[in-house]
């Protein structure tokens, strides 16, 4: 059970003078309960990958399948496949629309015909599971601040109980502190079974969140693999369309003075094997 | 899959053609005669020679035939009811009968010229968005509205709420492209159900979007006024609208067919 992208290629309006090729062979494995990042530079195809996991996009060639349910099968599999994989759009807080969050967080559920009993005590359960109090469900999504916002919306997705969650730059336009809540709070999703698609543009992100990373550059894989050959990669050679999150920049610099230090992101650790280092 | 198509109807194509170079003001005066003259058009002969003439302004202004049949397509239906209507309800000498409806001779020849009429309309004012851009059109329509300001006709303000509706249409587009994305992903079904369940389906579309256009006319005027506008009063601007000689060569020859095909027309 997972989700399978084999040499995905998508070509947007072709036989058009607008033709653009946005993804052209990708390969990609989703297990439960894993992390993947999707990284990529504005273009990249990350975007249409994601629209692709849930059937939102259809391959010009290659396939997806979901739990062995491949995309192009036929009309009744598509809404299979968006039942089980739940995607949430860049600035999710676009898509609010109801009266109450309580309506909001129904509408997943109810478009997939769940108990109405049922309904609430799920709403209840995945609001908890993303830190938004059991008060607010007769509030105005409108009232809500902007980062309850986009929990709530990331909780609306979650509420139809999907297996996968493809979250497209969820801490966009977020500040240090919520970015760090919101990201904790997603973690937990793994310890769930769930198994989560971060598409960033941040590198730093990535290697710090995920299991696996795919780096995408004009539609095509330059990487894919752990965080840790991701970072021993980057040392050797610099990867097209990625460039190296401060800290590292940091660490290869010290490195070339003759420091040994590793490369990490954490500040600390760094701070910590510098005085050593320093010291001898 | 694409989930909604751009309007055909109203689009401008970018050319380097004398047509595209003409002075907005002279194009939409142009495009009020011919409508005048079609207006008037009644005998077949007539028709031919406008369908002639609508083949030489596709060939002149280099705007291929295709696009330019292509923009009729949003009034077809109703070109096609109101040639049906003409068909059944005008009186004369009956050709067939089937219970209540009877077609006649007059009714065949009412239903075509119509049908022609309204299709001629369409394609030829088609050439007016087709060739200038919406920019030209909106500063062209200021110009000629601006006599009437005296009577308090707000020509400036009409002019720039055209251009800002005519810039946010596809911008628009995209953002409810967007939003239907998102809430089929939240497995919104749209196209299932009778009348009344699909239009209640599009509820949670239409709300998001209308919070957009109210969040979006307010950053727009936050902009504006940040950039100190306060209306057309003093306002220059970039590329002032000159009329050439060409415009009025341009002009007399409009003038000029109209009036050989409206002669004609009544000659015949």
């Amino acid at each position: 059970m997972s989700i399978r992208v084999a040499s995905l290629r998508h070509i947007y309006h072709p036989g058009t003078p607008l033709e653009t090729k946005a993804l052209s062979g990708v390969d990609l494995t989703v297990d439960p309960g894993k992390w993947v990042a999707v990284v990529g530079q504005t273009g990249s195809g990350k975007s249409t990958l994601a629209q692709h996991l849930n059937a939102l996009l259809l391959p010009t060639s290659g396939s997806v399948e979901v739990d062995g349910i491949s995309t192009t099968a036929a009309a009744s599999a598509l809404r299979m496949v968006r039942r089980k994989v739940g995607l949430v759009f860049q600035y999710p807080e676009h898509q609010l629309f109801a009266e109450s969050v309580l309506e909001e967080m129904a509408f997943g559920p109810r478009n997939w015909k769940f108990n109405e009993e049922d309904i609430r005590e799920t709403t209840i359960r995945t609001m908890k599971l993303l830190g938004l109090p059991e008060e607010l469900l007769p509030r105005s999504p409108f009232q809500l601040s902007g980062g309850q916002k986009r929990r709530l919306c990331i909780a609306s997705v979650l509420a139809v109980r999907p297996d996968y969650l493809v979250l497209d730059e969820p801490t966009a336009g977020m500040d240090a502190p919520g970015r760090r809540e919101l990201l904790g709070l997603l973690k937990g999703l793994v310890k769930e079974r769930i198994g989560v698609v971060h598409i960033t543009h941040d590198l730093e992100l990535a290697l710090a969140m995920a299991e696996q990373i795919l780096v995408l550059e004009k539609g095509k894989t330059v990487f894919c693999g752990t965080p840790g050959s991701l970072m021993d990669e980057l040392i050797e050679r610099p990867i097209r369309g990625l460039c190296l999150p401060p800290i590292l920049e940091l660490v290869s610099g010290l490195r070339d003075y003759g420091y040994n230090v590793p490369f990490t992101l954490d500040a600390v650790e760094l701070a910590d094997r510098l005085e050593k280092e320093m010291r001898t | 899959m694409k989930f909604l198509n751009h309007l055909t109807l109203g689009q401008y194509i970018p050319a380097d053609s004398p047509v595209h170079r003409l002075d907005p003001r002279c194009k939409i005066l142009s495009v009020v005669l011919l409508l005048a003259g079609i207006f008037m058009m009644k005998h077949p002969v007539a028709f031919i020679a406008w369908g002639i003439f609508l083949l030489f302004l596709s060939r002149f202004s280099r705007i291929p035939f295709r696009v330019v049949i292509q923009g009729a397509r949003p009034v077809i239906i109703l070109v096609l009811f109101t040639a049906g209507i003409h068909l059944f309800l005008t009186r004369g000498i009956t050709l067939w009968e089937w219970g209540p409806l009877s077609v006649t001779k007059e009714g065949v020849g009412m239903a075509f010229r119509m049908g022609l009429r309204l299709s001629f309309l369409v394609l030829f004012a088609g050439f007016l968005t087709l060739t200038t851009s919406p920019m030209e059109l909106s500063d062209g329509l200021e110009s000629l509205f601006r006599p009437f300001q005296r009577f308090g006709f707000p020509a400036h303000e009409m002019a720039m709420m055209m251009t800002i509706a005519l810039r946010f249409i596809p911008t628009l587009f995209d953002e409810t492209d967007r939003i239907l994305r998102a809430q089929l992903a939240r497995g919104a079904d749209l196209d299932h159900g009778g009348i009344l369940r699909r239009m209640k389906a599009f509820i949670p579309v239409l709300v998001p979007l209308f919070v957009i256009v109210f969040q979006r006319a307010e950053d727009l005027a936050q902009a504006m006024e940040a950039r100190c506008y306060r209306g057309g009063t003093g306002r220059s601007r970039m590329n002032p609208l000159r009329w050439k000689r060409t415009d009025t060569f341009a002009m007399a020859g409009t003038l000029v067919i109209v009036a050989i095909f409206v002669l004609m027309d009544l000659g015949a």
